[in-house]
């Protein structure tokens, strides 16, 4: 097995010679303190080539996270699918199966969508992204969020229907590219099941920092 | 000594022993490039320590030069050059544009093993032309980090003076650094790109709605207009032959004379805008061929070309200025009298971005080349069909792609002066033989996660192209990216057709964005060569074995 799997790294080097080189990505998107609740995050891990990366997400604070390990292949120009799981850790935390589909749609919005199975349920999980240029290094991201599910999975926090939506947005200055601190808000909204959490609004400042390397 | 001072001092040592100086006695300075003249050769590829950008950093040189040793050689001598490899990692030396035995071509890999660390080999053969050209590392990105040079072959025209004038790029970052930027994030190096407030202009010159739609093509493309150079003047520094702006090149005249400067694009990615203000530049050969001449007062020099100009300058100093495509950076020369005198550094020309000509889409608006139409409905040429791959490396057809010989190009398109085109050029007194077939290659890539390919399929999952020895091939070029693409094949002369049966012989042609251009070959080579784009980090995939066939 040890000796297929360096086989196989052998291999890929080989003919990842020329253009395709491997790499690694850290992205934390966000990293953020807001005047109510906890420091949280968002960031994206990856490595590999151009067709085929694993990845590694991490969304969340310290008292609740979503997970996941995809593995992700391109499949046209601008998308790959991805396979793999996530994990929440909300209360007693769920497991979920996920398929998605990640890449850059018409008029350059960046989108995760997610099918997720799992628990005796399913769900579908948005994300969509929209960059606005002020100037080269301001930078305005616009964010919406969402989750549907099938049914209630009181444990991780999840209920029947449209679950809540999220909108961010966050004006960040690239001092470097690898490098920008940015102030935002952002309002959620959750509606019905849960009743502790009932059309309940939410919303907050941030400032945090994204970087990469 | 107390234990805390020397503590104390051997920190401050460890201090000292990361900076240059002392670091690494063994590499050498840079220093300034000579002219090696004769038949033999010896060259030595080294590390050394230059200081183009912000701090010294060590670079890939020839005999400590960087630009290499100029070469000048006579037409019918047989040179011998010995390269002995200093460096701890494999090297090699192609001479660009030369015509020779492929196992002298010295691309690592197909025409050698290259050159092995410690290893010294010795290049030998005739030399069967006149001109111009140049040479340079085909192995990794060691031509970024400083391997090229000049090469000059003595001919017949006429100047009271001769100069190269090499531009290349210089960057203090690694180049596997800049290539993995790319890779992440294909607008790393771009500062140029659209904002809210371009739009709102548009908003005012043209009203809402003309503006929306006009934006909406390209951004339901996911096509960047102002996407006209990868790597930028954020991390380059541009120089001519050793000098960058802080320390601009001088070439000197005494007036009345007339002066030859040998333009030649070394760089790894950048296409260079050069004029002279107040002078003509009389191009008097292209990629080391003469042409019949041509005044212009403007030339786009895509990287691996070279032009010759001839100038007769009359006043005390003029400013040779180069502004890369992009208009993000230039770097100018001084020709003058003495070194006291200068002249003015002109503005940029305004910044243009790409328009839907450059992404094959204008089926109108354009001069089409009025021969190409009709060459096309003359006769047929046996079309050799190759294999294609419409998958990830393949995101824009240019459906209507032209031959686009006589535009000047992206940014210099509403210069009010000469600029030269392909179609002024033209090189006398060659036959041109009808064609026997033709291939087409279309130039593919993907912007966005920055992987470039030949017919939609990268370099390491192609198969070589198979040319006849003996035949005339037409290679027809379709350019399906937003990017100029320099296409260069070894070991044989490309004959662009120009207009009314006239062809321009080069060894680098230069395809436009979203443009078509035919070329032809004569496969008067045997052996296995190479045919690739020159830009280097597009070099990956846009790159292809040529075998030839007997």
């Amino acid at each position: 097995m040890k000796k297929f799997v360096v086989l196989l790294l052998v291999v890929t080097f080989m003919f990842a010679g020329g253009g395709d080189i491997f790499r690694y990505q850290m992205l934390v998107d966000q990293f953020e303190a807001s005047s109510q609740g906890k420091p949280s995050w968002d960031a994206s891990f990856f490595m590999g080539y151009d067709a085929n990366k694993i990845y590694l997400y991490s969304e969340g604070d310290s008292q609740e996270q979503e997970n996941e390990i995809v593995f992700s292949h391109t499949i046209t120009p601008f998308f790959d699918l991805q396979i793999g799981m996530e994990h929440d850790t909300k209360d007693k935390g769920a497991t979920f199966g996920e398929i998605t589909l990640m890449g850059l749609a018409p008029y350059f919005i960046e989108t995760r969508t997610k099918l997720l199975f799992g628990e005796g349920g399913v769900g579908i999980d948005f994300d969509f992204e929209y960059e606005t240029l002020f100037t080269q290094r301001l930078i305005l991201n616009s964010r919406v969020e969402s989750r549907i599910f099938s049914k209630d999975i009181e444990k991780a926090g999840i209920f029947q229907g449209l679950n809540d939506i999220t909108v961010g947005f966050r004006l960040r200055y690239e001092i470097q590219r690898e490098f920008a601190p940015y102030i935002g808000y952002s309002i959620t909204r959750n509606f019905g099941g849960l009743k502790r959490e009932e059309g309940q609004v939410k919303d907050r400042f941030v400032v945090g920092i994204r970087f990469w390397f | 000594m107390q234990r805390r001072d020397f503590l104390r001092s051997s920190a401050l040592f460890s201090l000292i022993a990361v900076t240059p100086a002392l670091a690494k006695k063994d590499i050498a300075d840079h220093q300034p490039t000579q002219v090696l003249e004769g038949d033999e050769f010896d060259l030595h590829i080294k590390k050394t320590w230059v200081h183009f950008g912000d701090k010294p950093v060590i670079a890939t040189t020839v005999n400590d030069m960087l630009p290499a040793p100029t070469l000048k050689w006579k037409k019918g001598d047989i040179v011998t050059i010995h390269v002995t490899n200093h460096l701890d990692e494999p090297t090699s030396l192609h001479w660009h544009g030369i015509i020779l035995p492929y196992t002298m071509d010295g691309v690592p890999g197909v025409s050698y093993p290259g050159i092995m660390p410690g290893e010294r080999f010795t290049y030998r053969f005739k030399v069967e032309q006149n001109g111009t050209y140049w040479y340079h590392s085909h192995s990794g990105f060691q031509e970024q980090t400083g391997l090229h040079g000049a090469i000059v072959i003595d001919d017949d025209i006429d100047a009271d003076r001769d100069y190269v004038v090499g531009f290349h790029d210089w960057s203090d970052e690694d180049p596997d650094s800049i290539y993995r930027k790319l890779k992440l994030q294909s607008g790393y190096y771009n500062f140029q790109k659209r904002t809210v407030f371009d739009f709102a202009k548009e908003v005012q010159q043209f009203g809402f709605a003309k503006a929306l739609q006009r934006r909406a093509m390209w951004n339901k493309m996911r096509m960047d207009d102002r996407d006209l150079a990868d790597v930028t003047a954020y991390t380059y520094t541009y120089c001519i032959n050793e000098h960058t702006n802080k320390n601009p090149a001088y070439f000197f005249f005494k007036p009345g004379e007339k002066v030859r400067l040998r333009l030649i694009n070394q760089s790894a990615m950048t296409y260079f805008d050069v004029r002279i203000p107040g002078l003509k530049m009389k191009v008097v050969a292209a990629d080391g061929v003469p042409v019949e001449p041509v005044e212009v007062d403007d030339l786009r020099i895509a990287v691996a070309e070279s032009y010759d100009v001839l100038v007769c300058p009359t006043q005390e100093a003029y400013t040779i200025f180069a502004q890369s495509i992009d208009r993000y950076g230039y770097v100018y020369g001084i020709l003058s009298t003495s070194p006291q005198k200068r002249a003015p550094i002109p503005k940029f020309y305004p910044y243009e971005p790409l328009s839907m000509v450059d992404m094959g889409m204008a089926m109108d608006g354009m001069k089409m080349n009025r021969m190409k139409k009709k060459m096309a409905h003359e006769t047929k040429i046996p079309k050799t069909p190759l294999p294609m791959k419409k998958g990830i490396a393949w995101t824009m057809e240019a459906k209507g792609a032209m031959y686009r010989l006589d535009d000047p190009g992206v940014g210099l398109r509403s210069v009010q002066r000469k600029v030269l085109t392909y179609a002024d050029l033209h090189t006398p007194n060659l036959e041109n033989r009808f064609p026997d077939r033709e291939i087409e290659l279309h130039l593919t890539g993907n912007m966005e996660r920055y992987i470039w390919a030949i017919n939609g399929i990268p370099y390491y999952e192609s198969k070589p192209l198979q040319f006849r020895y003996g035949e005339r091939l037409r290679i027809t070029f379709i350019n399906d990216t937003m990017m100029n693409h320099p296409m260069h094949l070894h070991g044989m002369w490309s004959d662009i057709e120009i207009a009314d049966g006239k062809i321009l012989r080069k060894h680098t042609v230069n395809v436009q964005p979203g443009s078509k251009l035919s070329m032809r070959v004569n496969v008067d080579a045997t052996g296995r060569w190479v045919f690739h784009c020159h830009l280097l980090y597009h070099m990956g995939g846009m790159f292809r074995e040529v075998k030839v066939l007997s």
